[in-house]
Order: structure tokens, then sequence, then C-alpha cells
């Protein structure tokens, strides 16, 4: 990387500090700078329910927004290029409509079975997360085997979607025989949740995200042969069978914990990867990798800031905060710079 | 030039498919290609061409035979060790995002680096003097999607050079640039050959000028047979002719 580029990489750190630091600052309880920095240092505070506040809901919040932010842009980064299509994201290979099956069949099947699920007590709860990763792994298997068989993955892409729309219909079915109050329930689970992530659920969501974001660091150069394509990569000595495996593994743990845990958050997978690209003006892997991380994980810290409403206890879902802020701030990007079909044609 | 062979294949035949569902496209093939030949693989459209440079390259899986690459089997070999052997230049469009000319040459480097890909001197050598055989030196730090067809044409080729293999496969390299680039490029790898012993050889529909410049030419005819020659013996016996002329087109051995 060059020396401009490193200059902007500092920024982009420096960023990251700052939005990270407000988003512990700011929430629906006011507490001072100065206590803050003495609990997050270890000091005693004032008040024992700031401690609380801080240590037990804002800085997992804050982990869990890193975490969830960079993993998405990594894993729509990595589809992006193996598929070589623009709008492919984290959740082509139908990851996250597993996942959302595997919620709606407990949340809304379960009632049959005598479970009840408070909207209160729903995100968080370990065996909703187990219901979110089995639907994950269940499509994840599922796109292994038929990775092994089909050749292209254009094909893959297709089956990817296929299998998508497919648990979305078993879901709307479910839908429709279920109570409102199981309908409302599995619909605050959708809108997505930075907050419900605590102790072990978030040990286990860093363990998982740590471990796909070192394993697409590990594959950045094949990442690059890929970028003309499969035929020419494979013509430089990539072994493709075994990238192939290794960037839907990769995504499925991301995109598989990341649901599992917070929701199917959208719009982060998609667009960050793009920032990145027309940032940098490069194709490399080798920095698409680290700028995605940070920038995912910035915008995602953003999108959390701005999910408080001033002055107020409430919290917009973080879903409709991605959209409705990070969407106008792309397409004011693209069309500024007039880039995105350079970028990736 | 010497007589080493440095591609030989033995009773090859290529195709795709597997099991009852097979297409065989060409069988029974015993070719032989020298250090130092520029080849052209001529027939008509759908016969195999690019089928046999695919298969050579390694990108297709044989239906039966051997690939014989410097002496070595090549099933024998790894991707990556074969990748130093042959490179190629295929028809399909590259998607250029940022790429720039460098980086696409340097991306010949793939097979020679380390783990993330950091070029060391030898390979910044490679590269130049890729640029400087393809005639883009000025050009290395343009954007692909700025290129022209021809210019685009001759990064991937330096691409090729860099990959630095003792053979190198075009797949229609000549398709869709204007006479003077043809002559250009055509040019360049017959420079190839004599200058510094590379085997190549291409796939293409430009007749005239693949009997003017190539050592041997492997032609496939209409009932898909191979026949391997030099031009003067095809145009002499016929072959050419026999191939070509239809009721729309009659090739006239007078003129060569």
């Amino acid at each position: 990387m060059k020396k401009a580029g490193s200059t902007l990489l500092l920024v982009m750190v420096l960023t990251l500090v700052v939005v990270a630091l407000m988003d512990i600052l700011i929430g629906s309880v006011k507490i001072p700078a100065a206590e803050i920095f003495t609990i997050l240092s270890g000091g005693q505070a004032q008040n024992q329910g700031w401690k609380t506040i801080i240590l037990e809901f804002r800085v997992p919040k804050l982990i869990t927004a890193i975490l969830a932010g960079s993993g998405l842009a990594i894993s729509g980064l990595i589809m992006q290029t193996m598929f070589r299509n623009p709008l492919a994201g984290p959740f082509v290979l139908g990851i996250s409509s597993g996942a959302s099956l595997g919620v709606a069949l407990l949340i809304l099947a379960g009632s049959f079975l005598g479970l009840s699920f408070s909207r209160f007590s729903i995100v968080g709860n370990w065996t909703l997360v187990l219901a979110a990763i089995s639907g994950a792994v269940g499509v994840l298997i599922l796109i292994l085997m038929i990775s092994i068989r089909v050749r292209d993955s254009m094909t893959l892409l297709i089956i990817g979607l296929m299998v998508g729309s497919l648990s979305s219909a078993l879901v709307s079915v479910l839908q429709y025989y279920s109570e409102a109050q199981q309908i409302q329930a599995f619909l605050i689970w959708t809108f997505g949740n930075l907050g419900g992530v605590h102790g072990q659920e978030l040990l286990v969501l860093s363990i998982a995200v740590l471990i796909g974001l070192t394993g697409c660091w590990f594959i950045s150069k094949p990442l690059n042969a890929l970028l003309l394509g499969e035929a020419y990569a494979s013509s430089m000595g990539v072994n493709i069978k075994r990238t192939r495996l290794m960037i839907i593994l990769i995504t499925s743990v991301l995109a598989g914990a990341i649901t599992a845990f917070c929701g199917p958050l959208a719009f982060i997978g998609i667009a960050i990867p793009h920032l990145a690209r027309i940032i940098f003006k490069t194709a490399d892997h080798r920095v698409l990798v680290p700028v995605s991380i940070l920038l995912g994980a910035t915008v995602m810290t953003l999108c959390d800031l701005a999910s408080q409403i001033p002055g107020s206890s409430q919290t917009l879902p973080i879903n409709a905060i991605t959209s409705l802020i990070g969407a106008p701030a792309v397409i004011a990007i693209l069309l500024k710079s007039r880039n995105l079909s350079k970028s990736f044609s | 030039m010497t007589d080493n062979p440095v591609l030989s294949t033995k009773n090859m035949a290529i195709g795709y498919g597997r099991g009852s569902g097979i297409n065989r496209v060409l069988a029974d093939l015993d070719l032989e290609a020298n250090e130092g030949q520029l080849i052209a693989v001529i027939g008509a459209n759908g016969t195999g061409k690019s089928t046999l440079l695919k298969s050579l390259a390694g990108l297709l899986p044989l239906l039966e035979g051997r690939i014989r690459l410097n002496g070595c089997e090549t099933y024998k070999l790894k991707p990556s060790k074969l990748a130093t052997l042959i490179s190629i230049v295929l028809t399909e469009r590259i998607q250029p995002g940022y790429l720039t000319v460098g980086d696409l040459v340097a991306m010949g480097r793939h097979p020679y680096t380390d783990w993330q890909g950091r070029l060391q001197k030898q390979d910044l050598d490679a590269c130049l003097k890729a640029l400087q055989i393809t005639g883009l030196s000025h050009m290395q730090r343009q954007k692909l999607h700025t290129l022209s067809d021809g210019q685009l044409q001759k990064a991937m080729i330096a691409r090729a050079l860099a990959q630095d293999g003792a053979l190198l496969l075009l797949d229609e390299p000549l398709i869709h640039l204007d006479i003077s680039s043809k002559w250009e490029i055509m040019g360049i790898l017959k420079r190839m050959t004599l200058d510094r012993s590379k085997t190549v050889i291409l796939a293409t529909h430009e007749l005239e000028l693949s009997l003017e410049m190539a050592d041997r030419i492997w032609l496939i005819n209409k009932t898909r047979q191979l026949i391997t020659g030099t031009p003067e013996d095809m145009v002499q016996n016929g072959v050419i002719s026999e191939t070509f002329d239809t009721e729309h087109y009659k090739f006239r051995k007078g003129d060569w």
C-alpha cells in the first residue's frame, strides 16, 4: 500500500475510535463522560447503575456492532468476488434465510409444542440462537453438497437464491398459521438487534467472527486471482474447488453466526465492499480485506449511534437504520463518483 | 531452433461430460510442439479449437490419453507447478474493475509468489520485461477500463508472458482487432518464439495471417480430424481448400 493509502487507513482507524467512544457516551441514560472513562479504565464509579449500563449494555453492544459490521462486510466482499457480481452479499447463499427458517420454526411452530416466547425475552436467548444456527447449518450443508457437484459459480448463485426463497416460503406458511403475538415476536427478530449479545454469547460470536476474518486474510491471494474469473485463476495454479469451499465456509461462519445472534442485518454486506473499492480505487484484496473490516465496523457503529432517538429512551430497529441512512448515503456516493460500473464491470 | 518437444500428447481424446453423456470433440490426438515454434490452430467454428487449448492447459480434464510437458506427464504435476510451464489467454472478457495494466501483469506472477502474493525482484523484472515486449511500459499505471480492445489484448498477453512458461496458449487473440493490431500482435508472438524460444500455440480464424507467420499449422477439418503440417504443405496438398472452400468462399492457392 502506498503512502496516501496508509494515511487514509490511519484516518479510518481514528474515525472508528471516535465513533466507538461516542457510541458508549450516548444513550438513553445520560452518564458524564468523565465517569465513563473512570469506569472503562477500571476505576470506581459514583453510581453502580452507571457501571452496569456501561459494562453490561453499551460495551457489549459496541463490540457486537463492530463484529457484525466487519463480518458482514467481509462476507459480502468475498461473495461479490466469487460470483463476480456486484449485487452479491453475505446472504445470497441462503444462509440467513436458513437461520430465519430455524427461528420461525422455533417461535411460530413452537407454540404448538407449548413453548412460548414473550417479545422481551426473544433475543439473547440460547434456544433462539441454536435454532438460527441449526437453520443456517442446514442450508450450509445443502449448499456445500451442491457446490461439490456443480462446476460453475453462477449455478451455485441461482441455487442459493432458490434455497433462500424456499425457506422464505416456508416461513410465510408458518406465519399464516400463527397467532399475532408470535408473528410479532418473529418480526422483531427480523428487525435485527445488536443489544442482545452478552457474556458467553459475545465470546462465541467473537470467536466465530475472528475465525472468519482471519481465514479471509489467508485467501487474499486466490481471491485476487479470481478477479479474472475461475478459468484464469485455475490457469495460474489456484485450486478452485478448495478456494470456493473456503469462501463458502467463511461466509457461512460469519453470516450464520451474526444472523444467529443479531438477526438478519441488511445492507452492510452489499454496500461496504463497494465503498471500500471506491475509496481506495483498488481491486486488491490485500487492501480491500482490512479496509472492509474497518469500514464495516465504523458504519455499523454509526448506525447503532443513529438508532438512539435523541432525548428519548426509545431506539429504532437497527435494520431500519442501516437502510434508511445507508441507502441514500451510498446512492449519493455512487452518483458523485459515477464509478460503480468501472469498479465492477 | 532446436527440436526438443516442449509439448507432446499421446492418444489424447478431448471433450465434455462423463459417463454416458460424453461428447467427444476430438480423439486420437498425437501432437507435438517444439521449442520456438509458432503454431496456428485453424478450423471452422465449433470444430474444437478452444476445447483443444483448454485441454492442453489443464482447464478441462482429458477423456483419454496423456500430455507430456518438458518431459513430465502433466497429470503428475501440481496445479501451481503446471502454471509455471503453461500460460493461457482466453476469449472470455474479464471484469477490469479498478485493475491497472501493472496489476494485471503482476497477476501472472501468481504461481511464483508467497501466500500474500508479494512481488520479489525477479517478479518485478519479469513484469517489466513482459510490459516492454508488448509495448505497454508507458501504460503500466493505466486502468484497464480505459484501454482499447487492442491494448487490452496486449495487456492480457503481457500477463501470460509474465507467467513465464515454456508454452503460451492463446484462444483467438486477434478477434475484434483492426488489421494493424492483428499484425502487431502476431509480430509480438513471432518475436517471442524467435528471441525467447517460447512455444506459442494460437487458435485463430485468420487463415492468411496464419499461413504467413506460423511455423506449423494444426488444422481441424470438416470430418473432425486434426491434420498437422507446415503452411506450405497445407496449401500445396490442398487441405486448406478442402476445409475452407464453400459456395461463399474459395481459397486461391495461387496467392501463396
